[in-house]
């Protein structure tokens, strides 16, 4: 028995000194490793007089109990204490330099394209495509462009060959003939695309984007061109209102023609879109002339409609504030890194367009 | 199309103010593209008066003179004209001033001593006359209000510059402009009497017109004034030229001009006495020469439409006469001439040769046939008025006669188009208010166009006048109905929108660059594709399609390094060309990366980019798009 008070007076005293982990292990295995003192003296057991073998055992057991116990105390103790002068000593700096990620841009004529098909899609319209090599038939002839007209001078149209049968589309228009001759009627189209013209000078680039409108159906006139474009200028500059004004104009292939202009004023010299006394030329439109129509071959008493051509960069000058339309095209990294859009800012209805 | 309000008042009887002019014009169609005072440097002509002038102390014929400019301080201008003298009205010009006549600048200078401000001017460095004998003397009772006031006044008349579209000649002259705004209610359009000139005797010169092929000369007007004597122009007249922006020449061409500006009729003036006998509108043979009025020699290919006499061509029809027909100061006898000649034969032979004028521009637009008399009335009356001489009669030469178009107009076209509705009596008077001959039958109108209207041929061209007359404020704005007949995007656009997105996500800047590159750059990366030369490229650097999306990524890589930039990423999704047809084209997704991956910093290790970073680029975006 003074065995077992001896074993366990000297445990506890050495458990309050200041121990570590390592120490405590070796306190652990001094009593209950297999030579231990504890695991030796159950093996003394089977040597004692049954009478008193019970009353040991018991006793010894209640030791072992205790001194388990307090020894997983103590552990305890010294993992928190551990933890807390980790805690204390291990800071991390948040001030140093973060990790180099590289964010990819998109361009904003993208962007803005991305803008246009979600705003038409709303309303019906779905995107077209045509080539951007045209013939002459296709971006002239039949869109009511007569062979004399001013715009086909080599001033203003990239030829591929010789005979000026073959050139680079200098509007987005003949979209609208080969949507129109592959399909029948309704059509409801957009055609966004690259388009040019020989002319480079301060606010002309040689090639820009645009985007063309169509929708012919039975009974579609005037006011549902208005309308149309009404509900797109609002939605694009995302405004309540806007002043907008339809003036009379002529291009050969819509008759009668108009073009919009939008309102601004200037504030600390930048455009500000909406209200004001200024006007800014945005779009031209008007009702597909019945000589596009019968070229495609199109009923003209049962179907009528409209064409627009928006010029998409000049949409996102507008919009976002870019001055020069030149830098749109030189692939300036500073310019593309702070005019572009992060990839995952995509348009769309339910969300809004822009941030 | 250029013009001011005070010339638009000679057509148009209106108390419209300016604003409101200026207003309706845009909103019938004729953009005002500017409204406002032509600075010129003729405002710095001054009306002034001398105070005092002095003997020079260093010069016997020169004069210190004291002139009062209208400001606070009167100036000191050294002056040698013999009649500058005490309480002379006179041109005074400023430092900085150009003197037309010899465009001399004028500065602040030291004249043997004295300090000269300025000058005052002879009325020949005015351009005014040949006077030159001492300066401008100015009636007092005209001026004596008016010093310190620009002696100019008219130029100080705003100018409203119209962008007129090519489908309206009628609006180049500002007649056509009056009507318009009359038909509008911007008032009443003045009649223009019929032809008023007193004519005497036959027009001698004889005038043929050849029946050649393709004869771009259908009609040919003109009237023999004799004995004029040509000179500078009147003020008014001269004020007129000036405040569009041109130069006044002579009585008889500024004449010529100022109906060609005033009605869209352009005429052409002869020395009449310069004409070898006859004067024969034909076809040109291939290599004859003149020397046009600008001064330059042109050699004629065949066809082309000449007005000639018996010793040869004597100037291109409609588009430019020659100097050895011209008016001169000495000119006698004239020959005015007042034609029509068909767009496609002035528009052919302009561009081979390539001369622009404003006749030529007029012309190709397409002139009113029936103006030919009424030109060669307004132009003689004012000759006869100006320069003196008599008028012989008329002398209409043709080949074709003038067809009247008719049109069957349907009124309830005008709702179906525009989607709303106006009085039959609105539309009809609109039409005659425009020059329409108007019959009506039931719910059909038959119409008969205005000689004046090239551009109007079939039913739509009615709605479009009668909408634009009415305003485009009164369509109606109908909300659009959001329903959807067929899919946005199809599976080729979904992909093209992934793929873009996709790409520029993993660092890459996207970019937009020229479909055309440079062909040096091209052939680099043209593989098999064959070039596609641009037959009038921009600049030589930028001469084919590219055949490739590479050639401009790495020409603007490389152009962003020199910047100073490192560690690039640039990509771009577009067309690249097969060959020159529509339609040989594929739509292609190229990135190209610079630099290093990484740079060393405080946790990562210098990398460059290499080959696995492609690989992998390549590998994830291909296997999302199912390709």
């Amino acid at each position: 028995m003074s065995d077992i008070k001896k074993i366990k007076d000297e445990i506890l005293n050495k458990l309050n000194a200041d121990l570590n982990i390592e120490s405590i292990n070796q306190i652990k295995s001094e009593l209950f490793g297999k030579k231990g003192k504890i695991s030796n003296s159950f093996k003394n057991l089977g040597s004692l007089p049954t009478e008193e073998r019970k009353k040991f055992a018991s006793d010894l057991n209640f030791v072992k109990d205790e001194l388990q116990e307090k020894i997983n105390k103590k552990i305890q103790e010294i993992e928190i204490k551990e933890i807390n002068s980790k805690l204390q000593n291990e800071k991390v700096d948040v001030t140093l330099p973060e990790r180099n990620i590289v964010q990819g841009k998109i361009h904003p004529v993208s962007q803005v394209i991305d803008e246009l098909s979600s705003i038409f899609s709303e309303i019906g319209f779905s995107v077209e495509e045509g080539p951007d090599v045209e013939n002459e038939h296709y971006n002239f002839t039949a869109l009511n462009t007569p062979d004399n007209h001013p715009a086909r001078d080599m001033h203003d149209t990239f030829y591929l060959d010789d005979k000026k049968e073959l050139l680079l589309r200098t509007h987005t228009s003949p979209v609208q003939v080969r949507t129109m001759l592959k399909g029948k009627p309704p059509f409801k189209i957009i055609a966004p695309g690259r388009t040019y013209r020989s002319d480079s000078d301060q606010t002309h680039a040689p090639m820009f984007h645009q985007v063309e409108g169509l929708h012919i159906d039975k009974n579609v006139n005037m006011g549902h061109l208005k309308g149309c474009l009404t509900y797109f200028i609002k939605s694009f500059f995302e405004v309540d209102k806007i002043k907008m004004r339809f003036r009379p104009s002529h291009f050969p292939f819509t008759e009668p023609s108009a073009e919009v202009d939008i309102g601004y004023e200037l504030k600390d010299g930048k455009i500000v879109i909406g209200e004001g006394d200024r006007w800014l030329e945005i779009l031209g439109c008007g009702m597909v002339h019945p000589n596009v129509l019968k070229n495609v071959k199109i009923n003209l008493d049962n179907y009528q409609g409209y064409a627009f051509g928006i010029g998409i960069d000049r949409l996102a000058m507008l919009k976002y504030g870019i001055n020069d339309l030149r830098a749109f095209f030189e692939t300036d990294y500073r310019w593309l890194n702070h005019f572009g859009f992060d990839p995952l800012d995509v348009p769309s209805n339910y969300r809004g367009l822009s941030r | 199309m250029k013009f001011t309000i005070g010339w638009l008042k000679d057509h148009l009887d209106t108390k419209f103010k300016d604003n409101q002019i200026i207003e309706k014009l845009t909103d019938v169609g004729l953009e005002v593209e500017s409204f406002e005072k032509v600075s010129s440097d003729l405002d710095n002509f001054k009306v002034a008066k001398i105070i005092n002038a002095d003997q020079h102390p260093n010069a016997d014929k020169l004069k210190v003179c004291v002139v009062d400019i209208g400001q606070q301080n009167t100036i000191k201008v050294v002056c040698g004209a013999p009649n500058a003298k005490k309480d002379l009205l006179t041109v005074y010009a400023g430092p900085g001033s150009v003197i037309p006549k010899n465009n001399m600048k004028l500065t602040v200078s030291k004249i043997r001593g004295v300090t000269s401000y300025g000058m005052l001017c002879s009325e020949s460095e005015l351009n005014l006359s040949d006077e030159s004998e001492g300066i401008t003397e100015l009636k007092s009772n005209e001026y004596s209000d008016k010093v310190g006031k620009n002696f100019f006044k008219n130029n100080t008349e705003k100018v409203i510059d119209l962008s007129i579209t090519p489908n309206r000649p009628d609006c180049l002259g500002v007649r056509g402009v009056a009507r318009d705004l009359a038909a509008a209610g911007v008032g009443k359009l003045k009649n223009i009497s019929n032809i008023k000139i007193k004519n005497s005797g036959p027009q001698k010169i004889k005038v043929s017109i050849t029946k050649d092929k393709n004869q771009g000369c259908t009609i040919f007007g003109s009237c023999l004034i004799k004995d004029v004597t040509n000179k500078e122009s009147p003020k008014w007249l001269k004020d007129k030229i000036i405040s569009l922006g041109q130069k006044p020449i002579s009585a008889i061409v500024d004449i010529t001009n100022y109906v060609m500006l005033d009605l869209n009729r352009p005429l052409h003036a002869y020395d009449a006495d310069k004409i070898d006998k006859e004067i024969i509108v034909r076809n040109s043979k291939k290599g004859e020469t003149f020397e046009a009025l600008d001064n330059k020699e042109y050699k004629l290919d065949n066809d082309m439409c000449v007005i000639s006499d018996k010793s040869g061509v004597l100037g291109l029809g409609g588009i430019i006469g020659g100097t050895r027909s011209g008016t001169e100061f000495n000119t006698k006898n004239i020959l005015l001439e007042s034609a029509y000649f068909s767009p496609r034969s002035i528009r052919k032979t302009s561009k081979l040769l390539n001369i622009d004028t404003d006749a030529k521009f007029r012309f190709e637009r397409g002139i009113d046939p029936q103006s030919i008399e009424i030109g060669l009335d307004k132009a003689a009356q004012l000759i006869t008025k100006i320069c003196g001489g008599k008028v012989s009669k008329f002398d209409v030469q043709s080949i074709r006669k003038v067809k009247k178009n008719k049109i069957k107009f349907k009124i309830s076209l005008f709702e179906k188009i525009t989607g709303f509705k106006i009085k039959d009596k609105e539309v009809i008077k609109i039409l005659i208010d425009l020059g329409f001959k108007v019959s009506k039958k039931k719910s059909e109108l038959e119409l008969t166009t205005p000689s004046w209207r090239p551009d109007i041929t079939q039913p739509i061209d009615i709605v479009e006048e009668i909408v634009r007359i009415k305003g485009y404020n009164n369509i109606e704005t109908l909300e659009p109905e959001k329903n959807r007949i067929k899919d946005t995007l199809n599976k080729q656009q979904k992909l093209f929108h992934f793929l873009q997105r996709s790409v520029a996500s993993k660092g890459y800047f996207e970019t937009v660059t020229w479909s055309f590159t440079d062909s040096k750059i091209n052939n680099l990366f043209k593989e098999n594709y064959k070039e596609i030369k641009i037959v009038n490229p921009i600049s030589s650097d930028l001469d084919v399609l590219r055949n490739s999306i590479f050639p401009n990524l790495a020409f603007y890589l490389k152009k962003n390094l020199d910047r100073g930039f490192r560690d690039i990423s640039l990509c771009e999704i577009g067309p690249i060309f097969k060959d020159n047809k529509p339609g040989e084209q594929l739509t292609v997704i190229g990135g190209i990366k610079s630099g290093k991956i990484s740079r060393l910093n405080w946790n990562e290790q210098n990398r460059l980019v290499d080959v696995f970073d492609a690989k992998k680029r390549y590998n994830s975006d291909l296997n999302r798009s199912w390709i």
